[in-house]
């Protein structure tokens, strides 16, 4: 019989992946030099004082702050932040994770595959993992409706990541973004396909 | 940027490297114990394979031997029911030889008929055991097909006649002649087909039809097609495979209504393919069943002249010299009666011994030796015969073997022991003149050619 064993990853409610926090502040690193990264982390009370480690998992809460701080000290939106987050995150997954692009020849091969197989696998790796639900209607052959929905709000970083996707491609993606509801965490992209 | 900043960035990438370590430490041992988990598993699932495949092995073995049980008690009663049975239809045979007349005649033919069917009975049952334990041998004879088969539709028309049914049939005329097979089983299904053919139509008629497969088989193989067509009332689709089964009829009414013991097509198709043929069938409900068999015989070249022996005339056997040692008096007293026309000379004795000093006594031309007798069996009192052990006999004496006990072990060993033919119990009559006679024709030319 299988036992399941005392050593278990158990995720915290509201946490996200290590990952998200090491890649963010290497690209605050990047845009906004290593003081950045310092004043973020010193001004704001994180419960992990700001060390992460890809493979961890930390609360949803501290990437929260160190986003809306790096809004004020930078002058740039919330928004816009994100967004751009989205882009290089997309540069990352392309060069750390080139199993993930495997199976898909263009954009919206590659947008279908997050729900149905990407995440599948991150899900098996990581049962507990909370991650946003990306649902794709292909409403012709050059329009894919896609939902975002996830307690986080970061529908902005998926926008970045789709133009990301849209740019790797080369197919110009033409992306409508639709709020659907007011706190931001359903979002609808309708993308239109230009190439 | 001052050092300071760098201090700090650098603190925090040593504890990050530290907890990614720890993390990564903890998941090493989740999966340690996990594959633990999976190896316990695996190991206890080969584990459960193996006691299962030691149930399944000892469960097998018993069932085997159960089996090799049953087979040895089917051919302990077939000499058992066989020998009685023997006597029952003999005497019958007898009694209607005289053609008794009103109810007694009438009885009479029950009885036999009766008789007979139970005969049928045991032997399908005894067929089938011997089939599915393995131990069927074939005959290689040589024999020409097309007379064999001219002479099993001839003795069955009157039937068909009787039930007003037209009786056809067709034969290959470039079918070479003769060829090996055995005889009597192709005769065994062909009788069973057309007496199926015959039971089940009312109307039209029954057509045998005889071809060579000209095209089938390799070299010195020779395909014979026997196809039986009746006009009778047909086999729905779904019940064609199921009437091959064993104790299977076409459905409940059948057997009430024509008898049966649902084995014959079973057994059929069995000696067919244990021949390498095959026994198919096709029928319409309510307009006829096709039974085709299709059948390898060996030919040789060389056999055809070595047969002319083969259609001779009955023989007379006039003046023949014949011992029956037999232990059973209504056995020897049957004998005594189918060969009381024939003017064979019987001498008897009831066990091996006797035989041995009436053969001591007497001149005789051969012998006829029941197999279980008390004193000296069958086999030794052949034995001694062929090593010489009694003076003055001809250690060459013709000894044909009477026996109810038809499986292989028994033809084997009475060919081992040295014995000439067999006869199987209960014995026909028209068998018993025709071993006789070949016999007859044997020590004949014998003696022709010492003389």
């Amino acid at each position: 019989m299988i036992t399941r064993h005392a050593v278990s990853f158990r995720e915290k409610q509201d946490s996200m992946k290590g990952i998200v926090f090491t890649e963010f502040l290497e690209m605050v690193e990047q845009k906004f030099g290593m003081e950045m990264v310092n004043a973020l982390i010193d001004n704001n009370d994180l419960a992990s004082d700001g060390v992460y480690s890809a493979v961890g998992t930390y609360h949803h809460s501290e990437m929260v702050a160190l986003v809306v701080d790096l809004g004020k000290r930078s002058g740039i939106t919330i928004q816009d932040l994100l967004k751009a987050f989205g882009a290089y995150l997309f540069q990352t997954f392309k060069t750390g994770y080139p199993e993930m692009f495997a199976n898909a020849t263009n954009g919206f091969e590659f947008l279908q595959s997050v729900d149905q197989e990407i995440h599948v696998e991150v899900l098996k790796l990581y049962p507990d993992a909370e991650l946003p639900s990306f649902r794709t209607t292909l409403l012709s052959e050059h329009v894919l409706q896609m939902d975002y929905r996830s307690d986080r709000a970061m529908g902005a970083l998926a926008h970045g990541l789709i133009e990301a996707c849209g740019e790797h491609y080369d197919e110009g993606f033409e992306i409508d973004f639709q709020p659907q509801t007011e706190d931001g965490k359903h979002v609808r992209f309708v993308i239109e396909k230009q190439a | 940027m001052s050092d300071d900043a760098y201090r700090k960035a650098f603190e925090r990438e040593r504890l990050a490297r530290k907890e990614a370590e720890r993390i990564t430490e903890l998941k090493s041992r989740e999966l340690y114990a996990l594959n633990s988990a999976l190896k316990e598993l695996n190991a206890e699932l080969e584990q459960r394979i193996l006691d299962r495949t030691e149930e399944l092995d000892k469960a097998r073995l018993r069932a085997e031997a159960n089996t090799r049980a049953k087979s040895e008690f089917l051919s302990v009663m077939s000499h058992e029911m066989r020998s009685p049975l023997n006597v029952i239809i003999g005497f019958a045979e007898l009694l209607a030889q005289r053609e008794l007349e009103g109810e007694e005649g009438g009885y009479v033919r029950n009885l036999r008929f009766s008789a007979i069917q139970l005969l049928n009975l045991i032997n399908d049952i005894l067929d089938l055991s011997a089939i599915e334990a393995g131990k069927v041998m074939f005959d290689r004879a040589p024999f020409d097909v097309v007379q064999n088969i001219e002479k099993v539709f001839q003795a069955m028309e009157q039937r068909a006649v009787d039930k007003g049914l037209t009786w056809n049939l067709s034969l290959p005329t470039t079918l070479p002649s003769p060829l090996r097979g055995d005889v009597a089983k192709l005769n065994q299904v062909l009788i069973n087909l057309l007496d199926n053919a015959i039971k089940f139509t009312s109307r039209g008629g029954v057509t045998l039809d005889m071809s060579h497969l000209k095209d089938k088989g390799e070299d010195g193989e020779v395909w014979v097609r026997f196809e039986v067509q009746d006009t009778g009332k047909g086999v729905s689709e779904e019940n064609v495979e199921r009437i091959f089964q064993k104790f299977e009829q076409e459905n409940t009414s059948t057997r009430r209504l024509y008898g049966g013991t649902g084995l014959g097509l079973a057994i059929s198709r069995h000696l067919i393919e244990l021949q390498g043929g095959s026994l198919t069938c096709t029928s319409v409900l309510g307009s006829g069943t096709t039974f085709e068999v299709e059948l390898p015989f060996a030919f040789e070249q060389r056999v055809a002249q070595d047969q002319v022996d083969l259609h001779q005339e009955e023989e007379s056997l006039s003046g023949m010299k014949v011992l029956v040692v037999e232990d059973l008096e209504v056995n020897r007293m049957l004998l005594r009666h189918m060969l009381r026309d024939s003017g064979v000379v019987l001498l008897e004795a009831e066990h091996g011994a006797e035989a041995l000093k009436v053969l001591g006594q007497e001149e005789v031309d051969l012998v006829l030796m029941d197999l279980h007798m008390p004193e000296m069996d069958g086999i030794e009192a052949t034995q001694a015969i062929r090593k010489g052990a009694v003076e003055g006999v001809n250690t060459a004496l013709p000894i044909v073997c009477l026996t109810a006990d038809v499986f292989k072990e028994t033809k084997e060993s009475i060919f081992s022991a040295g014995m000439n033919d067999f006869v199987t119990k209960p014995i026909d009559m028209h068998r018993l003149h025709q071993v006789l006679g070949h016999w007859q024709r044997h020590i004949r030319a014998g003696r022709t050619a010492t003389s």
